[in-house]
């Protein structure tokens, strides 16, 4: 019923009354009422795009780090990632590689229990501060989702958006403007 | 036989006339093709070829149709003296007031026509075998008056010009008479209710529209049919009582004090107020934003439409013949653009988003609206020329003298 | 000419869909039905006559029946009909479709204002997905661009160029039709050329409208664009999966608009402009379901409508993430 057009019957007086009552008859449509819930709800599978498979230097362990003891103490990088050193702009100044990634297995990331998890769980570590975000993104009410609203979710991971060092969204170039009818749209 | 004898000359007249009459036909009829050889173009190219676009989506066809709702909404000004008060100088000419109306309604529904984007598919309209949305359209409702409006007053014109033409009395219609009284307040209504509904357009979703159409239209109307009176007592040489007129001339005194009354009103509320809402009136009055294409027009119809209240609103002035005729080219150019780009644009200036596209008529528009304008002038020549014969052999009318032709 | 050369299978100008006998959406006005004939018979002249008058031969649609009336074996017709046209135009190979609104959806849209930059990725997506035309350029979504700390439309400007989004002291706001559940412009349509799906969709049949502009008069979110000029979709930006109320090509002198991507969404999909949002600001799903995207937003965040004072009921929701 909701939703669709009222039948009016073909009465002069009722008519006239109703046209100039609630033409498109949507009471129906109370602004605080939501319409009735499906019948049957697709079970929704949300699945996160995974990030490792898009790291070129992926696995860091056996491609660099294998070669190399883990230098735990802060400084200048000035071998490696050194651009790192202008690019981070992340919460705290004074943080460091290994305050994220693990010192232990540089393929995974820390949280803050200690746990290691992967990169395509990044999630995990950035709501470890970040967690009303990560409850947002939970929902789908922060971050991008794709693939078919009606089950098969693929929701973008954060460092799918955010460069984890410097996480400010990117500035974009727009796309044209639609031609105004000032200019040019008269052929 | 008689009678089919009678029509038969009065058609006779139609094709005879003056050199005058020969040029004023002619005339319109280059113009009427001139009209055409626009509307041509507009269909084979779209309505891009008028200057109308998303942000202004109507523009001086709806105009003109605007207008015109309300010059044949007068004729009811005519009417009511003539069959209410029976008012006779009044009685005499009240069939001109049928004619112009029936003329100012054909030329409403062609602006409508060209301004539609595809006119192949107008028989949806048509009710059982289109899917008219009725009653919910408030554009259904004015085809419907209009057309109910067009046969009233169509079919009251030639039944009296017939039962004339007989020597007949015609009193069976006067409740047909008296019903287009109210129905020419309906069309009116109506075509105002048409823009007053929108929610969107703050300009016109306001209730005093309906009141300023019909205040407006019994002024411009009236005015109209004083002008057009005078030509047609001096070409057909026809003693038209001057108490009709100076009647007429009365009344839309009245008329133009209360639409000037109004629009201060409005004006009051908007610039007292200065709500968002009042975007359109700055528009109109004082430009918005570095755009004033309208501003010197909206200007001008208000110093014509003060100057004729004035000239108007003195016995002396509207006594006298000249200063009667200058009024009322006043009061019809005054609400021409009052009530023409003056009601249409500014309900889309700025358009919904704020956006402000500054419109103006297209070359296209201004044939194709000059072709329409003629093809109601020629209905109305051609009907007067064939009726008025009619009358006046029936001893309707007094002449002046020997026609010049 | 767009109509030389037509095949005779694309113009099978004899067949009036007056023939339709299946009523299934219910007219507003009904005066009992009539002998099919009689109406094809009158249809089909008036359509002839106009058809002359227009210029338009066999390239002219004057002839098919409302959308709503249209049985299966109309459709099917209809649409190859359309196939056809497009092929010879076009050259280009399209399927038309009319997916049918889902059961206990109803759809909403919801956009958070905090993250939109201003990039139009969204509106361009929408003008490819929706084979809007190349020229003239016009969009369904407008990108408004404000002043930081004003929500004014008057001052705002949707034609704004640069370098990079966004500019420092500004903010987003786009605009598309709302799908409002009290929609306006449905309402004045005299034709009931545009009317509101159970899904909450909002369409127009393209064969049905005779561009009055009514409806343009009365949107209050410039939701709907008219064809003013024959639109033209260069081939190689044609998307030949064409919804026949949605995004098949329009012809010139009727209105169009934003209809949520109905050809994707019915069929499950998101929105093209939603997926082509590079900041995930755009929200869409079923505004039954108590779990959609769309419904936890609103029940968890402060929400507002775009002139909500009007009682259009739209179902499109801005909000602050």
């Amino acid at each position: 019923m909701s939703g669709k057009q009222p039948h009016p019957t073909w009465v002069v007086a009722a008519g006239l009354a109703w046209a100039l009552g609630a033409p498109t008859g949507c009471d129906e449509h109370d602004r605080h009422a939501y319409p009735e819930p499906p019948a049957s709800v697709a079970p929704e599978t949300v699945t996160v795009e995974p990030r490792t498979q898009l790291l070129p230097t992926f696995p860091c362990s056996s491609k660099c780090h294998a070669a190399r003891a883990p230098q735990p103490e802060k400084r200048l990088l000035t071998e490696f990632h050194t651009f790192r050193n202008a690019e981070f702009h992340h919460g705290d100044p004074a943080g460091w590689c290994y305050q994220c990634h693990s010192q232990e297995n540089i393929d995974r990331l820390v949280i803050a229990s200690g746990e290691l998890v992967t990169f395509d769980e990044a999630y995990l570590l950035c709501g470890g501060c970040h967690g009303d975000k990560l409850r947002d993104w939970r929902l789908a009410v922060h971050g991008k989702t794709m693939g078919h609203w009606t089950g098969n979710k693929i929701r973008r991971s954060c460092t799918g958006c955010h460069n984890p060092h410097n996480p400010t969204f990117p500035h974009l170039v727009p796309e044209a403007p639609p031609v105004s009818p000032e200019h040019g749209e008269r052929m | 036989m008689s009678v089919f004898s009678g029509l038969g000359t009065a058609a006779k007249e139609v094709v005879r006339g003056g050199r005058i009459y020969y040029a004023w036909v002619a005339l319109l009829l280059v113009f009427i093709s001139l009209g055409l050889v626009a509307y041509l173009g507009q269909l084979r190219n779209g309505l891009g070829v008028t200057n109308m676009r998303n942000q202004v989506a109507w523009g001086f066809y709806i105009s003109n149709f605007t207008f015109l709702v309300g010059v044949a909404a007068a004729a009811v000004l005519l009417v009511i003296p003539a069959y209410v008060y029976n008012f006779k100088p009044i009685k005499e000419i009240a069939f001109l007031g049928e004619l112009m109306a029936v003329t100012a309604i054909v030329m409403c529904i062609l602006f409508v026509a060209v301004d539609v984007g595809g006119p192949g598919n107008l028989w949806h309209l048509i009710p059982f075998i289109g899917r008219p949305n009725f009653p919910v359209s408030l554009l259904t409702w004015d085809i419907v008056v209009l057309n109910g409006y067009l046969g009233i007053n169509g079919f009251i014109f030639f039944y009296v010009l017939y039962k004339v033409s007989r020597g007949q009395k015609y009193s069976r219609i006067l409740p047909l008479i008296l019903l287009s009284i109210p129905w020419a307040v309906g069309i009116h209504t109506v075509t105002a209710f048409l823009y007053n509904g929108l929610v969107a357009r703050p300009f016109w979703n306001a209730a005093i529209l309906a009141p300023r159409f019909l205040a407006s239209a019994f002024c411009s109307g009236p005015a109209l049919m004083i002008l057009v009176l005078q030509l047609v007592r001096r070409q057909f040489r026809i003693d038209i009582d001057g108490r009709a007129l100076t009647k007429i001339a009365e009344l839309v005194a009245y008329a133009l004090a209360f639409n000037l009354f109004l629009l201060g009103a409005e004006a009051f509320k908007e610039f007292y107020g200065q709500s968002e809402h009042i975007a359109p009136m700055k528009y109109l009055y004082l430009g918005l934003h570095g755009h004033h294409a309208l501003v010197p027009f909206m200007w001008t119809a208000l110093t014509l439409n003060v100057t004729a209240l004035m000239l108007f609103l003195v016995p002396r002035f509207r006594n006298n013949g000249k200063l009667l005729n200058v009024g009322c080219v006043f009061i019809l150019c005054g609400v021409y653009i009052e009530k023409g780009l003056g009601l249409v644009v500014p309900g889309f200036t700025p358009d919904a988003l704020g956006e402000i596209y500054e419109y103006v008529p297209s070359v296209t528009e201004l044939a194709v609206s000059l072709g329409i304008w003629s093809s109601g002038a020629l209905c109305f020549t051609l009907l007067a020329k064939f009726s008025i014969p009619v009358f006046i052999k029936a001893k309707q009318f007094t002449l002046l003298g020997e026609p010049s032709e | 000419m767009k109509n030389d050369g037509c095949t005779p299978r694309a113009c099978p100008s004899g067949e009036p869909s007056g023939s339709a006998p299946a009523e299934r959406g219910a007219p507003l006005l009904q005066l009992g039905r009539r002998p099919p004939d009689r109406r094809a018979i009158l249809g089909a002249s008036v359509a002839a006559v106009a058809g002359v008058a227009t210029g338009s031969g066999c390239g002219n649609h004057h002839f098919d029946a409302h959308y709503k009336e249209l049985t299966d074996e109309d459709k099917r017709r209809i649409f190859e009909r359309i196939e056809a046209e497009t092929r010879h135009k076009t050259g280009v190979d399209v399927k038309i479709s009319a997916p049918q609104p889902m059961d206990g959806v109803e759809f909403a849209y919801a956009l958070d204002l905090s993250l939109c930059n201003g990039n139009r990725r969204c509106a361009e997506a929408c003008a490819r997905e929706n084979n809007l035309p190349d020229v003239p350029k016009f969009r369904y979504i407008q990108v408004l661009e404000m002043d930081r700390g004003t929500l004014d439309f008057e001052n705002a400007n949707a034609y704004y160029e640069h370098d990079e989004v966004p500019v420092p002291g500004k903010v987003y706001l786009p605009v598309q039709c709302q799908h409002c559940a009290n929609p306006p412009c449905v309402k004045v349509c005299p034709v009931t050329a545009t009317w509101r799906e159970p899904d909450g969709l909002v369409v127009v049949d393209y064969n049905w409208c005779i561009g009055c502009r009514y409806c343009i008069a009365a949107c209050p979110y410039f939701g709907r664009r008219f064809n003013f000029h024959e639109p033209t979709v260069r081939p190689r930006n044609i998307n030949p999966d064409m919804g026949y109320i949605s995004n098949r090509l329009r012809p010139v002198g009727v209105v169009e608009k934003c209809t949520f991507c109905l050809q994707r969404t019915r069929v499950g999909r998101y929105p093209a402009c939603l997926e082509a949002c590079p900041t995930g600001a755009r929200k869409f799903g079923n505004l039954a379901d108590p779990n959609g995207e769309v419904r936890i937003m609103l029940e968890r965040k402060r929400v507002y409508v775009l002139k909500e004072e009007l009682g259009t009921l739209p179902r499109f929701y801005y909000f602050y993430g």
